[in-house]
């Protein structure tokens, strides 16, 4: 029986060059997993009936010599990325029965070369949350100790990777839902430059703030698939190239102030434990807390941008163009019997919020401030940039937590993503890398050292990436 | 917040409340509002401009026809209601 629980894609790909194994007998490889271990972890919400026809596929091609990295690799999608003629529901009851009718451009990327794509994973409906308890389908659970949340919004991305049921997947990252859930699963969770990667064929939340991104086991993955996904795009305007990478760190900035308060003190020490391996290699920790005044405003700009632009983009889910209904007696009464009963609690409570903070009075008071605050947040991020190529930071203030411990204090939750969402407001790129362990009822859980660098500099967060 | 206010912006937003989501939402709402409240004060604070910044620039491009989509009928079958080639929805006068 083969294991590539350890392999990175280049190492996978030799042997399937050398004909260790076929592609055929890795997605059965993977398919095993997910049968003996999806019915407790809930990562998948399908599996795909044709990942083996996509394997015998790969196999022609490595037989043909035109096999890429990623040829016969299998990869698992965040239910809100489409893939045509499969169903993508965002995790949504309203989308329940939706079949994609054109695939996301990421994924026409990884099937032109030659990816398997395996199934798609659960998430917080429509990515609105931090844990997965949010999915209309069920909590996805911690694969370390599954009395504990994934993380999320990408819970089931992360999971799928973590408990070795794909070699890779994709999520999508609007405040930190790629990068939390990797951290709460021990794997490595990249959230790319804003731009960098096109969303043609994602499911809107936040508009001005999301991007899509790999979970992976390992830093080398994690450079294959973006390198893969990445580029411009004539279907999403808001994409760009990402070539200009230069990789090169000296020194590493921390916003030692930032950090004293509200960060779990195991956590602490972990990532204290992280910045000396990285002196150790030669990097200077330089404290950045003077340039980066205006960081801890951060979660409260996020909390009224993305509220707004969700109520916005949820506009769409009415119930005639696609996905389910509930028929009302006029066509008004339809759009609220159908947006009330099908979109989930969460969903609801940030349509008001939005509605709130955009409503005539209001919007001078929160929008608009929200955003010159938030450009006050990118000037900073200029000037730390200006001394130092990379910025390290905890990527979550605490280990992953129990089921139900926070679902009933939106606030609480939404505190998780105090390290995360100034990458989204600032539309850096940022990776998840797990590093240290911290102890919870004979457990040991992980926790994840978060780098973030500059516009299109993803290359320096792979080249200090290596030394995990 | 009161239930009632909460009331209306469900209104506004077509959406329909349980009894239950209308009398324990005011108060998470308020919570959410209580945290990003010192905005204000620090947005006031500065000379920032609301949108204008370094890093964002407009996108624009020819308006040309790039090729009929693809899947139209695949389209018009993902709808709830549908006949021919239209989409069905109730008469709206």
């Amino acid at each position: 029986m083969i294991d590539v629980s350890k392999l990175n894609i280049k190492e996978i790909h030799e042997k399937l060059l050398a004909g260790e194994f076929t592609a055929v007998d890795l997605v059965n490889y993977f398919l095993k997993n997910i049968a003996e271990k999806n019915n407790e972890l809930f990562a998948f919400l399908e599996v795909y009936n044709n990942a083996l026809d996509q394997a015998k596929i790969a196999d022609e091609r490595i037989k043909a010599g035109t096999a890429t990295l990623l040829t016969g690799i299998p990869i698992a999608l965040k239910d809100n990325i489409l893939f045509a003629g499969k169903t993508a529901s965002g995790a949504s009851k309203i989308l329940e029965n939706y079949k994609a009718t054109y695939s996301a451009t990421v994924v026409e990327k990884l099937l032109a070369a030659g990816a398997v794509l395996i199934g798609r994973t659960n998430m917080d409906e429509f990515a609105m949350g931090g844990s997965t308890e949010n999915s209309a389908y069920g909590v996805t659970k911690n694969p370390i100790d599954t009395s504990r949340v994934a993380g999320g919004s990408s819970g089931g991305s992360a999971v799928s990777v973590a408990a070795d049921m794909c070699v890779a997947s994709l999520g999508s990252d609007t405040g930190g839902s790629i990068r939390q859930p990797a951290s709460f699963c021990g794997v490595f969770g990249l959230k790319p430059t804003y731009g960098s990667v096109s969303r043609y064929g994602l499911m809107a939340m936040a508009s001005s703030l999301d991007v899509i991104g790999p979970v992976t086991k390992n830093i080398v993955d994690s450079e294959i698939i973006f390198d893969c996904i990445k580029g411009k795009d004539k279907y999403d305007s808001t994409s760009m190239e990402d070539n200009s990478g230069d990789g090169v760190v000296k020194k590493i900035g921390v916003p030692k102030d930032y950090l004293k308060s509200g960060l779990d003190e195991d956590v602490k020490i972990q990532f204290e434990n992280s910045l000396k391996k990285l002196e150790a290699e030669g990097y200077e920790i330089v404290d950045i807390s003077e340039d980066l005044k205006n960081l801890e405003h951060s979660l409260a700009v996020y909390y009224v941008i993305m509220p707004a632009e969700v109520s916005s983009n949820m506009a769409r889910y009415d119930g005639i163009k696609y996905g389910s209904n509930i028929e009302g007696q006029d066509l008004i009464e339809g759009y609220f019997k159908t947006r009330g009963g099908l979109l989930g609690k969460e969903v609801k409570r940030r349509i008001l919020l939005g509605t709130y903070v955009l409503s005539a009075g209001y919007a001078d008071q929160y929008y608009n401030k929200a955003w010159q605050v938030r450009n006050l947040i990118k000037k900073d991020f200029e000037a730390a940039f200006k001394k130092v190529e990379v910025i390290a930071m905890p990527t979550s203030p605490t280990p992953a937590f129990k089921i139900g411990e926070k679902s009933d204090d939106p606030l609480q939750m939404y505190l998780a993503d105090i390290f995360t969402v100034f990458a989204n407001l600032v539309g850096v790129p940022a990776i998840s890398i797990p590093d240290g362990l911290v102890k919870r009822e004979q457990k040991d859980l992980p926790t994840g050292l978060q780098l973030i660098a500059p516009h299109l500099q993803e290359k320096r967060l792979f080249t200090l990436g290596k030394y995990f | 917040m009161k239930p009632e206010d909460v009331k209306k912006l469900a209104d506004l937003s077509r959406v329909e409340l349980s009894e239950q989501d209308l009398q324990k939402m005011p108060g998470e709402i308020d919570s959410i509002l209580g945290y990003i409240k010192n905005i204000s004060e620090v947005a006031n604070s500065t000379e920032e401009s609301v949108i204008e910044s370094a890093t964002t620039r407009n996108v624009t491009r020819a308006d040309e026809f790039i090729g009929e989509f693809a899947n139209t009928q695949g389209l018009i079958d993902e709808a709830p209601q549908a006949q021919d080639k239209y989409v069905r929805v109730k008469k709206i006068l």
